[in-house]
């Protein structure tokens, strides 16, 4: 599995089509009131299934960081009653498969280094191979110290040990980090979505009183100028927030 | 042609520098910051450019005044000048702290990646150089660091070696890190791999505390996109009048 790129299932397709083109209607009929119009705005759900794919990738990163950080706690407990790591292996997967009854993402990447290492591939070189694939750092890091520890020879029990401490410290952080970028970004998707709620409200309390909005040109042209003016600001927010992550 | 531009960019240069008024302890600043961020195989003729462009534009506010006031009496024209000047003196030298600033963050980011990645080599047990150069990675500090790694190639000592890096860079977190290494390396230190951990776990601790000052930060630039929002909210909510007394007209 790469996990840079995202395959959607078809249950998943449904349900995104069905979830943008439902957001991307009812925004565009809050405008102008033809339904024609949004049907015209429809090619904007690729657009749309874009970001959702990117979204759903850096999801199941942070799920893979996740369960890497319990991989690492499971490794230094074996690696500390003596195990070897390649040893160590099906003791891990027993304990991921306690920790994630569903299937973890880590699992399923542990039972296919233990199958590698099985037939005779080395230890590293099966590490190495799941690091390139995830392109996080905290897995780059520990393969490159188990790389480096196999080479150089040693003491590869508590080298690996001291690291895997160290990695973990590292991925805390990174998720106290990362809870205040979601902090950011909870509060940009309250901005971006406050004046179209205001436009559904004013649509159903006072609709006689916007109806001249949907009918005259003036009012046409009036309500796109506001919506490009809304439109700017979010995507000026967003650019400040991404700049911030 | 290239040569020509040159040329020419180094007599406007040599010329500027005759006639510039400011003090300097101020074309020191601009020195430091341009030093920062294009090294110095590039400062020369950045220092030049810097200058050039600044004149070029007060020159542009100058001719731009006159012509626009040309009608008026000399207080308006000589007040639009002295404005105009002060206002571009500011906006260059504002864009060349912001991007001197965004630089140095960059640098120390950076500087988190490799401190992360060159201590667990030196707990996997590399040597100096070798750990270098197994963490130089890609990012805004690695020039420094293959700066570095060259001289060593080329038979500087590795005391000297990273003893340069924390002067060229200037960041305190940096500064510490590199010291901890060539006093270990100068007076020898057995707790050394234990100190570069804990000051990696520090300068993690600092990456969080940089990334809650840069979300302190946000809160007020979010203020302008806030601001566009509801410009458009009172629109569509003004609009409905606006058209509704036309028509009655």
């Amino acid at each position: 599995m790469d996990y840079d790129s995202y395959e959607f299932t078809k249950m998943e397709w449904c349900l995104y089509t069905i979830k943008g083109s439902f957001s991307i209607i009812t925004v565009t009929y809050l405008m102008y009131r033809n339904i024609f119009v949004s049907l015209a705005f429809l090619p904007l759900l690729i657009l749309y299934l874009q970001t959702v794919r990117k979204a759903l990738i850096q999801k199941r990163k942070k799920q893979l960081i996740l369960e890497f950080k319990e991989f690492l706690y499971s490794m230094i407990i074996c690696l500390g009653s003596g195990y070897s790591i390649e040893n160590s292996l099906p003791h891990i997967i027993k304990e991921m498969d306690v920790l994630y009854p569903e299937g973890g993402l880590m699992s399923v990447e542990i039972r296919l280094i233990h199958r590698r290492v099985a037939l005779g591939e080395t230890t590293s070189n099966a590490f190495k191979q799941f690091s390139d694939r995830a392109g996080c750092s905290a897995i780059s890091l520990f393969t490159a110290s188990l790389d480096i520890g196999i080479q150089q020879g040693g003491n590869l029990v508590e080298v690996l040990k001291e690291n895997s401490n160290m990695i973990i410290d590292q991925v805390r952080t990174q998720q106290e980090i990362e809870v205040l970028i979601a902090e950011k970004q909870f509060e940009l998707k309250f901005l971006s979505m406050f004046p179209f709620l205001v436009l559904a409200l004013l649509n159903y309390t006072a609709s006689t009183f916007m109806e001249v909005l949907y009918v005259t040109w003036l009012g046409r042209v009036g309500m796109t100028i506001a919506m490009m003016i809304i439109g700017l600001g979010i995507f000026i927010s967003k650019k400040l927030v991404d700049q911030y992550v | 042609m290239y040569s020509a531009k040159r040329l020419n960019i180094w007599c406007c240069g040599e010329l500027l520098y005759c006639f510039i008024p400011l003090p300097k302890s101020y074309n020191i600043k601009v020195g430091n910051m341009l030093l920062q961020l294009y090294g110095h195989s590039e400062y020369a003729e950045r220092i030049k450019r810097f200058w050039i462009r600044k004149f070029s534009i007060h020159s542009y506010v100058v001719i731009m005044t006159i012509a626009v006031t040309y009608k008026e009496t000399l207080t308006v024209v000589l007040a639009g000048i002295i404005f105009g000047q002060i206002g571009t003196h500011y906006y260059t030298h504002e864009k060349l702290k912001e991007m001197s600033i965004l630089h140095r963050q960059n640098i120390i980011e950076g500087f988190f990646e490799f401190s992360s990645l060159f201590t667990l080599m030196i707990n996997a047990g590399l040597n100096y150089k070798n750990a270098l150069h197994y963490s130089i990675g890609d990012h805004q500090f690695s020039p420094y660091l293959r700066h570095a790694l060259q001289k060593m190639s080329s038979g500087t000592s590795e005391i000297i070696a990273f003893e340069e890096i924390p002067v060229v860079c200037r960041e305190m977190v940096i500064t510490r890190y590199f010291a901890c290494i060539t006093q270990g390396l100068r007076h020898g230190n057995r707790h050394l791999r234990k100190d570069l951990q804990q000051i990696t776990t520090e300068n993690w601790q600092e990456k969080l505390n940089l990334h809650r000052k840069k979300g302190e930060t946000l809160k007020t630039k979010l203020v302008l996109p806030l601001m566009l929002i509801f410009v458009g909210i009172l629109m569509i909510l003004l609009l409905p009048v606006m058209i509704q007394f036309q028509l009655m007209i």
